[in-house]
């Protein structure tokens, strides 16, 4: 049993959009900490 | 070596404006640093942003960008979704970082936690897993240093070796776990950016239909889901990545420097953000065999791919990712271990009187020494990457359930504990020299398991949880 190129794809696809997202929503948390002065 | 490399001037340039920016950025951190708690623990203050981010950097390490893609082109698909498992580790230790810090509210290490819950002997054996994980990480970081600048670069291994060394030590001296955390921050900024960018470059340039093609052709059982030792690999990773983070002091010290309510959510957000990264970086490696690249050593396919794809601006970018993949973990692991041995080694073993600006000054002096010591080590390159990060399986899968079972149910006494501790590690020893590194964590882990069940079952003891508030085992 092989993986085909179209499950390839779309796993690739799903972690880079994932990866993608991760820096959006850390630096989104970061300003919602500052804002609330709970950053430390 | 490469194809498109950084004269050792730019190498060089690049080595000292990380290190300037980063020991500038402890310093400044360190600043309002004024007892122990500070220095160690930032407070015990620390927020959700932050928090996330540390939990998800300090698992970013030189595995994920140079051993994930090892992984990947010797085991295929399995080895770049088993080390994706490792996620696994941050989400399930979420809960346990709630009880730890309900636990405990003044703790400060792990092994505050093994020699309340258990006693001595446990936590002797508890030390000595630990301790030898934390070398086992930091040598295994320190290297992929040397062999990130060496395969980079003109300098050599030890240059390279030397520097990030250097640079970590400093700025962790300096600022404490808060320098630790808040360039935890930026460096995971940068490490994704770039992640993503050479992913991106890799499916333009190369594509994932040719990719697809080429190993189909060449090394079809790269993309077999019945590959066996693949599978193997898989499951023990799945222990390997719980051990690593249910023991080590460095997500201990976390869940104890968070604020209260915070450590849950941060890491589960923190394993939930960093479950696809592995994958994205073993993909890159798949593209070696269409790219006809053949590494001389497997944890070089990652960077050797980016930089051929990227030419002289690849072998920059790849220095930038992986240098702070590699900071983010070590600055992590020598401000928790320091912490570990200053409060577990230095004050309970030889000045149990010490107080704040005494272990304060310990800690620093450990630090320094942590940092000399891995240096010394890291000099004769011995094991590849992944072959030294492995053979650790054995010790930190052990620890796996007495951890489990001595937050959550009274009834494991510390003999049991130290029994399971020891025969799992020995087993896993022993199978990973004869059968190979893929078994040792699961062999640990299960033997462990059995211990633990039998001492539940045949002589189950009832631990008070308020033991953990009595004024003893309160650290000043």
């Amino acid at each position: 049993m092989y993986l085909s190129e179209t499950l390839l794809t779309v796993l690739v696809l799903a972690a880079c959009l994932g990866t993608a997202l991760a820096p959006i929503i850390l630096l989104l948390l970061y300003k919602r900490d500052l804002k609330d002065k709970s950053l430390w | 070596m490469l194809d498109a490399q950084l004269d050792w001037g730019l190498a060089l340039s690049v080595l000292i404006a990380f290190g300037v920016i980063w020991i500038g950025f402890g310093w400044y951190l360190g600043r309002g640093n004024r007892n122990i708690d500070d220095y160690a623990l930032a407070g015990r203050n620390v927020g959700l942003a932050f928090a996330t981010a540390t939990a998800m950097a300090t698992w970013i390490t030189s595995n994920t960008t140079l051993v994930a893609p090892q992984l990947a082109y010797q085991f295929g698909v399995w080895g770049m979704i088993g080390y994706s498992l490792a996620a696994l580790g941050l989400i399930l230790f979420a809960p346990m970082a709630q009880r730890i810090k309900s636990l405990m509210p003044h703790g400060f290490t792990s092994g505050d936690f093994i020699r309340t819950r258990y006693g001595k002997p446990a936590w002797a054996v508890f030390m000595v897993i630990s301790l030898f994980y934390a070398l086992g990480w930091l040598v295994s970081l320190g290297m992929a240093g040397g062999i990130l600048l060496s395969s980079l670069s003109d300098l050599d291994y030890h240059t390279g070796m030397s520097a990030i060394l250097f640079i970590c030590v400093i700025y962790t001296l300096l600022g404490g776990l808060k320098a630790v955390i808040a360039t935890d921050f930026v460096q995971s900024i940068l490490i994704l950016v770039g992640v993503v960018i050479i992913a991106w470059v890799c499916i333009d340039k190369v594509g994932i239909p040719e990719i697809h093609a080429r190993v189909s052709e060449f090394q079809p059982e790269l993309l077999n889901l019945a590959f066996p030792a693949a599978i193997m690999f898989l499951f023990n990773n799945i222990f390997f990545g719980l051990g690593e983070i249910f023991h080590s002091n460095v997500w201990w010290s976390r869940a104890f420097a968070f604020k209260t309510g915070v450590g849950k959510r941060a890491f589960l957000a923190g394993g939930l953000l960093w479950l696809p990264i592995p994958i994205v970086t073993g993909f890159v490696a798949l593209a070696a065999i269409s790219l006809g690249i053949l590494p001389p050593s497997a944890d070089m396919v990652g960077p050797l791919v980016a930089a051929k794809l990227l030419g002289s601006v690849g072998a920059l970018f790849v220095f930038v990712v992986v240098f702070s993949a590699l900071a983010s973990s070590m600055d992590s692991l020598l401000a928790a271990t320091s912490d570990l041995i200053t409060q577990d080694g230095y004050k309970r073993l030889f000045n149990p009187k010490a107080d704040s600006d005494t272990l304060l000054k310990a800690n620093k002096w450990i630090v320094i020494s942590l940092g000399l010591l891995t240096w010394v080590l890291c000099l004769p390159k011995v094991a590849t990457l992944g072959a030294l990060l492995n053979f650790t399986g054995a010790f930190v899968a052990s620890a796996i359930f007495p951890i489990v079972f001595g937050l959550y149910h009274p009834g494991l006494t510390g003999r049991f504990a130290t029994v399971a501790m020891t025969l799992g590690t020995l087993t896993g020893l022993t199978l990973y020299f004869l059968i190979g590194f893929y078994v040792a964590a699961i062999s640990s882990c299960l033997v462990s398991l059995a211990c633990c069940l039998l001492g539940l079952w045949l002589f189950p003891g009832k631990f008070d949880w308020q033991h953990f508030k009595e004024k003893q085992h309160v650290p000043e």
